[in-house]
């Protein structure tokens, strides 16, 4: 049997190097080369500061929270236990708790908030443009809208198949723009507006914020 | 340092400083590539490919490995990259038939037992003959190999075990010298 040793002996006879033709090849790589010296390929890696995912956190435990305080006020509307006590604010976990048709009014007053929300950002945005407006500030908003959406995706509104559609289009289009790239901004803002304007988003979730479907 | 130096020109434009970090590296890329296909103008155009997509993408070098070791994973992707376009292209018998052979170049060996290793390297599948190229006839260490192969080195160890137990298979063959000597 052949030892290591013997076989890389072998193995060194096979397709032995001829002398390298170092001028040969400089010259075609250095003529690929002309004209794209000193350019840099753009990095696609999506370069994302510390501070802005504090930043997107942030406005997603301020969506949530946003969310449970506004459930705790709906729940106010509640006739009290004892004439002249004071209302107790309730929290998201307690929300199991309420009747079940208080909870459905509440989630589709929250749905209707949401997409009130949703109009303006998603018409403001159609009209900003990539290098002349500021846009740091749209993916945090949109970043806490999504949290709502996925929140609300699980409640009774989503029994609704319309509203489970609106739903669903919303998310997507929230996780188009927290998702947008600062490389690509111009393409990947005409693709998110093309969806928008091929499905008609925003006059829906207008029309339901407006409550003609509540 | 040096290195990072000329690294420096090159992204500032410097086509001296691109020559001279060519200099340094083309010997080992050559080689490999005539080693995995044994034609000296596709060996060329590999080695040209993998230093233009070097130079190209140089920015994107963070000095987490040595330089040596980036372009060795530039060098192994064109070279495993052209190997694949290649078959779907001839068959692998063709491609056989095309290799040159540098007699005299080498140590005295059997012409059979040549040609019978020349097959048996031939016949291993891309990723084996990678390594058991670099490993058994071009000296790289294991270290070198995996981050070539961006992979670990106890798979480049356990890839070169079974290249050489493959090679040992195809040699103990029957009608084939065994001899050495």
């Amino acid at each position: 049997m052949m030892d290591d040793k013997e076989l890389e002996k072998l193995a060194r006879t096979h397709n032995q190097p001829p002398e390298v033709p170092r001028d040969r090849m400089w010259e075609k790589i250095d003529a690929a080369r002309s004209g794209r010296r000193g350019v840099l390929e753009p990095d696609f890696t999506p370069r994302r500061s510390p501070a802005f995912r504090i930043m997107r956190i942030a406005a997603g435990v301020a969506a949530i929270l946003v969310l449970g305080v506004f459930i705790g006020r709906m729940t106010q509307w509640q006739p009290g236990p004892t004439p002249g006590a004071h209302p107790v604010p309730v929290a998201v976990h307690e929300v199991e708790a309420i009747d079940s048709d208080v909870k459905k009014d509440i989630y589709r007053l929250a749905t209707r908030d949401l997409f009130s929300r949703a109009d303006y950002l998603l018409t403001d945005f159609k009209v900003r443009s990539c290098g002349k407006d500021d846009l740091s500030e749209v993916p945090v908003w949109a970043g806490g809208m999504l949290v709502q959406t996925r929140l609300l995706m699980d409640t009774s509104v989503a029994e609704d198949v319309e509203m489970k559609n609106l739903l669903d289009e919303l998310e997507l289009v929230l996780a188009q723009i927290v998702g947008l790239s600062r490389d690509n901004c111009a393409s990947d803002m005409a693709w998110i507006r093309q969806g928008l304007q091929e499905r008609d988003t925003i006059d829906r979730l207008r029309t339901v914020s407006a409550g003609s479907e509540i | 340092m040096e290195e990072r130096r000329l690294i420096s020109r090159i992204l500032a434009g410097d086509p001296a400083a691109e020559r001279q970090l060519y200099d340094t590296h083309v010997d080992r890329v050559f080689r490999l590539a005539y080693r995995m296909t044994g034609d000296a103008t596709w060996a060329e155009d590999l080695t040209q490919d993998t230093f233009i997509r070097a130079f190209d993408r140089l920015a994107g070098f963070r000095g987490e490995v040595a330089f040596a070791g980036w372009l060795h994973r530039v060098a192994t992707s064109v070279i495993l990259t052209g190997l694949r376009k290649r078959k779907r292209l001839q068959s692998v018998e063709s491609v056989r038939d095309d290799l040159e052979w540098a007699e005299g170049t080498g140590p005295a060996t059997d012409p059979d037992l040549k040609r019978s290793i020349d097959r048996a390297v031939g016949d291993l599948d891309d990723n084996h003959k990678l390594v058991f190229v670099m490993h058994d006839m071009e000296g790289y260490t294991h270290q070198e190999i995996a981050t070539a192969m961006n992979a670990p080195v106890g798979t480049i160890k356990a890839r070169l075990f079974r290249a050489r137990q493959k090679l040992r298979d195809a040699l103990n063959g029957p009608g084939l010298s065994m001899e050495m000597e």
